[in-house]
């Protein structure tokens, strides 16, 4: 196992130089870093100085190498407006990180169960079900969806906030979706009767229109704070306030772009979970283990899930390098100061070389990294591949 | 050989059908049996002749699609239906193994986990050591050397006659009073084969278990079982001793799957397949479904008579074939196919 983490860490080394070399001259050939300078009077001053801080006026090997020794030692130089661009990096990287994690995370879990009992239950009402939210889901261009989340999720519900009630429509819809759910959970064994069924989801529109009628008497009369934000990912008016409440303020602005991300991975997952699943479930050691008499519960997660895992995990770490720097829509629309802000802010009108190649290179390194870790996983997880 | 021995399975009348978009298929229809202990039972016929399915239905290990009727009593008790019964007997009483070893352990587990599983399922308290100790034992009455350290190797590590007998060694592991061994040797090498076989022989001497014995090689039948059951387009066409099967043949598909098998005996001959294939399991053939590939077969094997092709003889040498009387009286019944041989075939 040792062995192979090195193994596969020597091979990401001389990826990584290459890599290197590829961001470099394809920035070094992407534009005119001087071109915005030229147009101005008095520029003469300002290109130098440019000129002079890029070492434009140096062979590209030797601008190569004091850009990649510099960046060895973790400096990343100064951009166009003269500031360092490690900070600033490391600040982006934050911000990305967070909503990134955060989105795989609710994700993973909700893809991983949906598609679980999706592969279990095949052609159950609740398997067809999800394969309609998950197509719908996949479909959806990002930008739209991250505005449609904006609109109603955040300033309409927002302005719902401000006076607060249900209304009927309301009723009738929660109520449904309540019968939907409590007939989904009482009958999700093959056994019960349609009849049974029917019962549990008549309590449920019940039970759910009383919750309902409940919320709506203790929302009456209240106002409440503009909640969910929509840009930036925090609130100048809670900068100095107590930890709680900007936690709050940032938890209400991390809520939209994170649901973006994840409803559009959750796609992704949820289908590659089942399908793995069908795969395990009719595999010939999954019979064996039901002839062995163990029981049902313990042939789906311990036999058909557990190698059902192996590509989806892989999946996973190979899409949260690939993420990280690819979010760039959705910051976007939200105005996050992120990973994809700093990569725009770089290429806007003159290129800025130093920041472009920063955001590529770190992103180059995190895709390399999280294949390294899928590839680690994947070991961990399979025998077969542990042994080679 | 054992008929007053303890009677343990009976199977009666068990019909299974799967229905499908094209129809419903009658994967098995009306098959009858019973078990005794110490019994060899082999189960012959070519593939989707509802072999694997009969058993798959003691079990309960069919797909929930699938409709099973009639019955099947392990010592009185009801195994099909009742989901309780074959649930807490499955991998204790009645246990079973698998056609193709390479796919049939779990790759991710070692055989020890596996082994112990097996134990562990039936057994919650034995301890852990004893757990440990009786794999070892399965893995060594199965003939694995080293089976203490084998216990930590992953299934890739094994070579396909080693899983196999890994798999009978789980499958024995609780001490099973019927093994079902479903086409045990039909994926690995004719001299694994025979090792597999008289593996199979010595568990069954030690243990004193019934084994059905599912293969569509007569060779192994001969070898190994006490009594067979011919099985044909989902039904059983004949049943006897090995000696009835063999020499005294009344069924015209047993002597066309006889006539088929290579042996030292008819060197330089040649071999006599029976033409035709199999039939439509959704749309059989009125009357006997042999009838469409069969060369005696006469008007009245196409009429379709209620109880008709039934077995039908002394209970202890059956056949469906209604000119049995016929068949039996030849001197090799395995001629009869040969004036076919360069015929046209009849197809379904």
């Amino acid at each position: 196992m040792l062995r192979l983490i090195i193994r596969r860490m020597l091979v990401a080394i001389p990826m990584l130089l290459v890599c290197s070399v590829l961001v470099f001259v394809l920035v070094a050939n992407a534009g005119d870093p001087l071109e915005a300078l030229r147009g101005r009077p008095n520029s003469q001053q300002a290109i130098a100085q440019r000129t002079a801080t890029l070492h434009l006026n140096k062979p590209i090997f030797e601008r190569y190498w004091l850009w990649f020794s510099k960046m060895l030692h973790g400096d990343f130089g100064i951009d166009n407006k003269g500031l360092r661009i490690g900070p600033q990096l490391w600040r982006a990287m934050g911000t990305t990180l967070q909503i990134v994690l955060l989105s795989t995370i609710l994700a993973v879990c909700l893809g991983i169960a949906v598609g679980v009992i999706s592969a279990v239950r095949q052609y159950s009402f609740f398997d067809y079900s999800a394969t309609f939210v998950s197509f719908l889901f996949y479909a959806m261009p990002v930008f739209w969806f991250a505005v449609l989340l904006k609109v109603f999720g955040a300033i309409e519900f927002n302005n719902w906030l401000e006076n607060p009630g249900i209304g009927t429509v309301g009723f009738l819809l929660i109520g449904l979706l309540g019968a939907g759910f409590t007939s989904m959970l009482f009958g999700f064994k093959r056994t019960v009767s349609k009849r049974r069924r029917l019962i549990a989801g008549i309590a449920g529109f019940a039970g759910t229109v009383l919750v309902c009628l409940l919320v709506d008497r203790f929302l009456a009369d209240r106002t409440y704070f503009r909640w969910i934000g929509t840009v930036n990912t925090t609130d100048p008016r809670f900068a100095h306030q107590g930890f709680w409440p900007r936690l709050g303020d940032h938890l209400g602005h991390l809520l939209l772009p994170v649901t973006t991300l994840a409803v559009i991975s959750y796609a992704g997952y949820s289908r590659f979970t089942r399908a793995s699943m069908l795969e395990t479930l009719s595999a010939d050691y999954v019979r064996t283990a039901r002839a062995k008499g163990v029981s049902e519960r313990a042939v789906i997660f311990k036999h058909a899930f557990r190698t059902a895992l192996i590509p989806i995990v892989t999946v996973v770490a190979l899409d949260f390098g690939a993420i990280f720097g690819g979010a760039i829509i959705t910051e976007t629309v939200f105005s996050i100061q992120g990973m994809g802000k700093l990569f725009r802010e770089a290429l806007q009108k003159d290129i800025d070389p130093n920041k472009a190649m920063a955001y590529l290179i770190v992103t180059a390194i995190n895709v390399v990294v999280f294949n390294l870790i899928a590839d680690i996983i994947y070991a961990k997880l399979d025998p077969r591949i542990r042994h080679e | 050989m054992s008929a007053d021995s303890e009677l343990l399975l009976e199977v009666e009348h068990l019909t299974v059908d799967f229905p499908t978009d094209d129809g419903v298929v009658h994967a098995t229809r009306d098959i009858s049996y019973t078990l005794s202990r110490g019994d060899v039972l082999g189960v012959v016929g070519e593939s989707g002749s509802g072999k694997s399915v009969s058993s798959l239905a003691v079990m309960g290990l069919l797909p929930p699609t699938a409709r099973v009727s009639g019955s099947a009593k392990f010592c009185g008790q009801e195994l099909l239906g009742s989901h309780g019964a074959v649930k807490s007997l499955r991998g204790n009483k009645l246990a079973m193994i698998f056609q193709d070893p390479m796919t049939a352990l779990n790759p991710v587990y070692t055989v020890g986990v596996q082994l112990r599983e097996a134990l562990r399922v039936h057994n919650r308290e034995m301890p852990k050591r004893e757990i440990t100790e009786r794999s070892i034992d399965a893995l060594e009455l199965v003939g694995i050397p080293n089976p203490k350290s084998r216990l930590e190797s992953f299934p890739h590590e094994f070579s396909g006659g080693m899983r196999q007998r890994a798999m009978i060694a789980m499958a024995m592991i609780n001490d099973p009073d019927i093994l079902i061994a479903d086409e045990p040797t039909t994926a690995l090498d004719v001299t694994v084969q025979a090792q597999i076989l008289e593996t199979l022989e010595r568990v069954q001497d030690r243990t004193g278990a019934a084994i059905i014995l599912i293969t569509h090689d007569l060779g192994v039948i001969a070898g190994i079982a006490q009594r067979v059951l011919v099985m044909y387009g989902g039904a059983v066409v004949e049943s006897g001793s090995v000696d009835d099967i063999f020499y005294r043949t009344s069924m015209p598909y047993t002597a066309g799957l006889l006539g088929s098998m290579p042996g030292i005996h008819a060197h330089g001959s040649r071999l006599r397949p029976i033409p035709g294939s199999p039939p439509s399991l959704i749309r059989m053939p009125p009357g006997c479904s042999f009838g469409p590939r069969c060369p005696m077969v006469t008007d009245a094997c196409r009429v379709d008579a209620p109880g008709k092709f039934s077995l039908l003889g002394s209970e202890t040498h059956a056949s469906a074939c209604i000119r049995r009387d016929e068949v039996l009286a030849m001197d090799d019944a395995r001629t009869m196919f040969a004036a076919t041989y360069d015929t046209e075939v009849v197809r379904d």
